[in-house]
């Protein structure tokens, strides 16, 4: 059985772009347009894994990550941000609302899957 | 990637429109909290995704542009009518900036973006209370680094000791520690020992906390930096200490294992005078200082596996050393080369005296010689030989280089690295070998646009390939780019005076125009190729190693360039020949057959220089005319044919001797002007016989041959 | 799947399924009530398709809840394979039992190549 994985951004051609890269490597990819939406799709599913933008309308990525830990089912369950060089106080909200770790946008689809490998193996 | 782009575009026009909508409204309300985060972050997202897809200019433009407004949003700055004007104009700007172009079409003008740009960063420098946070560039640049600097020091290990402990909640960010210690363990030789000591008994246990640390020792390549990317994440939720343990490989390495007893002093978990007291007992170390609780067992167990670990590497290194043998210096093998050149020419002289004695006793001693000698000469030549993969491996850099500098996304691939090769033939095989891949990436592989409107993938393929053909090394450097233009050859080789206007020439040798000198055809001159001195240089460094260059192309699929080389330079097996009462030595490589040519066959030719062998006509050269020897030709001659660039040429000699090992002496530097004549060598008796340059021979021959028909006034 | 068998002075837990952090808490229940339960204790971990570091820590703490007792565990059978596998990744798997002198009943401790 392929891992789930979770993309949520606002962009969607960063959405694409991480669903195609991921989808590439054989995982299962559940899309979500921003933080609510993302809430709303994770009902009941096993995720292995949420890669979330962090600006994001609605609700956003620190948000989201602060929800999603609430949850029993997401307890544990690695959450990567993406963010850009300018938000380096956000990283550590992320971190503190228990983000997993992060990737520095732009980033290629190698940095994506090398990271994804590094969290869920 | 181009799908992307096209979403890309889509998504931008959306968000400018959001923009421009978010703007006005602004523009209006000046203090709506709302507005400017819906202007952010548009502004944010476009900045985002550009840079994902390549529109860096975007990115630049967008990157000003968030800073001032991440600014307006923290109410440091109010929003004015010029920054909204300024906004619009930045809107337009990135419209330009993202309409797909045509090919060839260098995209807008962006010196209006670049001023609008700077007007941001301006009225940045003049707002600007406090300062906008910078220290996230150097996390940014740190993980995109990674890649670099993890293949620095590639043949150079260090052996790390790295403690591991993460925090207690470490689960509850998400991490698995243990997948960090699987990306340890991908980076080199490693022993990973769990220190569970601290695992309570299950009534005060909590289940979902860490409760292990780990010692972790690592011998690898890798250096310090890329073992802290790998916890990277997990920087501020652990505490991690990498320490190099130092090499002992030298004077210490020879002697015993390290004891147990000196690691734990090292390691700092027991003082010397400890290590003293326990010592004078006769136990085991650990248990003693377990039972003694000088030391907890995890630490014994921790240094224990130290202990294998030093031991393990050390193993491996004794087995790369002992499969790599011993190293000599250079010079002593080219003595070794020299005797055994020596040798040789005294074996053959010792043959041939035992045939004149025709003593039976001396010709087996003579014979056992002879085939002793051939395993030796063997043997020794193979000691200079060298695969060509470590001249291969330099390349990579080259053309990652290079493409970068031109523009050109190029992968370079090598088969064959494992192909042998005489070392000097080797040293001397790199600047010809640069010269041809950087005139591949310059001339042959096109642009990524021009490519992918020709319908070939972005990336334009170098193949480097080299392998084993009869006593020579064929490597062929072929690019999948334009191929070479017959046509523009030709055009220029008129224009510089190398051929005239009518000449007919053969695509082979309309090729091979590009080897003259001063011919080069790229229109613009870069630092790279395109100075018309590369490609005779290339000629004549080839030559010098008595190698072969030919060029194969095809029009829009990419041209192969096609190098012969021979594997060593010391010694050849040779054909000796006589004419008149001189030898010659004729590199066997090239030789097909030997036949008698009768005064039979020459009435047959009616005066042309042609023989019928095996139903083929073969035109050959009478070599006692081409060296101009004075006297009766014999009535039976020999042909011997061969094979030079492609066609079959017969040289005449008066007689054929036979097989040689032929070593090659130089002829020194009176002799250097002289082309026909590659070297010389010893024979048996002492004489010296000249080696033959073939294909220069029959070189020479043809221009001969064409200047007596302009004379002639064909 | 945790089920606790037998009683009195033996006892046996049967593990099954994944046993990762997700169900770290109920793993420690079933242990403390399956250590309670009995003197002669058999662990079967034959079943267990996943186990993670929580896992492993949970079995070194039940074992170290029994050092100081009279109670006896046993390991029944071979481990299976996502157990050797975990303890082999977390470094678990030792020379010498994490107490000094107590390695016989360490269930991490290498054994010799069958």
């Amino acid at each position: 059985m392929s891992k789930v994985i979770m993309t949520v951004d606002d962009s969607a051609s960063v959405r694409q772009m991480v669903s195609f890269t991921i989808r590439d490597a054989g995982y299962e990819v559940i899309e979500a347009v921003d933080g609510r939406d993302a809430l709303s799709k994770v009902n009941g599913r096993t995720i292995h894994m949420v890669i979330t933008d962090l600006n994001m309308p609605n609700l956003d990525g620190i948000g989201l990550i602060r929800e999603l830990r609430t949850l029993p089912a997401f307890k544990f369950t690695p959450i990567i941000m993406l963010t850009t060089e300018s938000q380096a106080e956000k990283k550590q909200d992320g971190k503190a609302a228990g983000a997993t770790g992060w990737i520095i946008k732009p980033f290629k689809p190698e940095q994506l899957l090398a990271v994804i490998r590094k969290v869920i193996g | 990637m181009d799908q992307f782009r096209e979403a890309f575009r889509e998504e931008a026009h959306e968000l400018l429109a959001e923009l421009e909508t978010a703007l006005l409204e602004l523009e209006k309300d000046p203090g709506a909290a709302d507005l400017i985060g819906r202007v952010f972050r548009a502004m944010h997202t476009l900045k985002g995704s550009s840079g994902m897809f390549g529109f860096d200019d975007i990115n630049k433009l967008t990157h000003d542009i968030e800073n001032v407004y991440d600014l307006v949003r923290g109410g440091k700055i109010p929003v004015t009518s010029p920054l909204i004007d300024m906004t619009l104009r930045a809107c337009d700007e990135v419209k330009k900036m993202i309409e797909p172009r045509e090919e060839g079409d260098a995209g807008p003008d962006l010196k209006a973006a670049l001023a609008v740009s700077a007007s941001f960063r301006t009225y940045l420098e003049s707002s600007r209370a406090a300062s906008v946070p910078d220290a996230a560039r150097d996390q940014a640049g740190k993980q995109t680094d990674e890649s670099n600097d993890t293949d620095k020091d590639k043949d150079r290990t260090m052996t790390y000791r790295i403690s591991f402990r993460p925090a207690a909640d470490i689960f509850l960010s998400g991490t698995n520690p243990v997948l960090l210690l699987n990306e340890v363990r991908d980076l080199g030789l490693c022993h990973i020992i769990a220190k569970t000591e601290q695992i309570p008994p299950l009534d005060e246990i909590n289940p979902e906390a860490c409760y292990t640390g780990w010692e972790i020792l690592l011998t690898s390549e890798h250096d310090i930096n890329a073992i802290r990317d790998v916890f990277i994440f997990v920087e501020d939720r652990c505490t991690l200490n990498i320490e190099e343990i130092p090499d002992d490989s030298g004077a210490e390495a020879d002697k015993e294992d390290r004891k147990l007893g000196e690691i734990l002093v090292e390691r700092g978990d027991i003082s010397g005078s400890d290590l003293r007291k326990i010592l004078d007992s006769h136990k085991k170390i650990g248990e003693i200082l377990v039972e003694s609780g000088l030391v907890g067992a995890e630490k014994v167990e921790a240094a224990l596996v130290e202990q294998i670990h030093t031991r393990e590497v050390k193993q491996r290194k004794q087995v790369a050393e002992t499969a790599a043998s011993i190293r000599v210096p250079a010079e002593k093998l080219d003595r070794l080369v020299n005797m055994v050149g020596e040798l040789v020419t005294v074996q053959s002289r010792l043959s041939q005296i035992s045939t004149q004695r025709n003593d039976p006793l001396l010709i087996q001693v003579a014979e056992e010689v002879e085939r002793l000698m051939a395993e030796l000469r063997d043997n020794t030549m193979s000691i200079r030989m060298l695969p060509i993969g470590s001249t291969f491996s330099r390349f990579e850099r080259l053309v990652r280089d290079l493409s970068a500098e031109l523009g050109r996304e190029v992968v370079l691939k090598t088969e064959g690295a494992e192909t042998e090769l005489d070392k000097t033939v080797i040293e001397k095989l790199n600047d010809p070998l640069v010269h041809l891949i950087r005139n591949c990436i310059d001339h042959g592989i096109e642009p990524p646009h021009i490519r992918e409107a020709a319908g070939k993938p972005r990336q334009g393929t170098v193949l480097l390939a080299a392998e084993h053909s009869g006593a020579h090394v064929v490597i062929t450097i072929r690019d999948d780019g334009a191929g070479l233009d017959g046509e523009a050859i030709r055009a220029k080789a008129i224009e510089r005076g190398l051929i005239a206007p009518d000449t007919q020439l053969s695509e082979k040798d309309l090729y091979a125009l590009i080897l003259q000198p001063g011919f080069s055809t790229a229109k613009k001159v870069s630092s790279v190729s395109g100075r018309g001195v590369g490609m005779d240089v290339v000629k004549r460094g080839i030559e010098t190693l008595q190698g072969t260059i030919e060029i194969v192309s095809e029009k829009g699929r990419g041209s192969s360039i096609i190098l012969k080389l021979p594997l060593t330079l010391a010694i050849i097996d040779g054909l000796l020949v006589r004419i008149g009462d001189d030898y010659f030595i004729m590199p066997l490589a090239a030789i097909e057959e030997c036949v008698e040519l009768t005064e039979a066959d020459i009435a047959r030719a009616h005066g042309k220089c042609i023989a019928e062998i095996r139903g083929e006509i073969v035109p050959y050269l009478r070599l006692r005319d081409a060296f101009a020897f004075i006297g009766e030709r014999p009535a039976i001659e020999q042909i011997v044919t061969t094979r030079i660039n492609g066609s079959r040429v017969g040289f005449v000699v008066d007689q054929v001797v036979g097989g040689h090992q032929t070593v090659i002496k130089n002829l020194g530097r009176m002799c250097r002007d002289v082309h026909s004549v590659s070297g010389a060598t010893i024979l048996g008796d002492g004489t010296v016989a000249l080696i033959l340059d073939l294909p220069k021979i029959v070189q020479q021959a043809e221009q001969d041959e064409a200047t007596n028909r302009k004379q002639r006034g064909y | 799947m945790f089920e606790i068998t037998g009683g009195e002075d033996r006892a046996t837990l049967t593990v099954s399924g994944e046993v990762t952090m997700q169900n770290a808490l109920a793993f420690r229940d079933a242990l403390k009530e399956w250590i309670e339960k009995g003197d002669t204790l058999d662990l079967n971990l034959g079943g267990v398709a996943e186990a993670d570091l929580t896992c492993l820590q949970l079995i070194c703490s039940a074992h170290r809840s029994l050092m100081n007792t009279k109670k006896t565990l046993t390991v029944m059978g071979e481990l299976p394979e996502s157990i050797s596998k975990a303890a082999q990744e977390a470094g678990f798997v030792r020379e010498r039992g994490c107490r000094g002198e107590e390695s016989h009943s360490c269930i991490w401790v290498m054994r010799p190549e069958r």
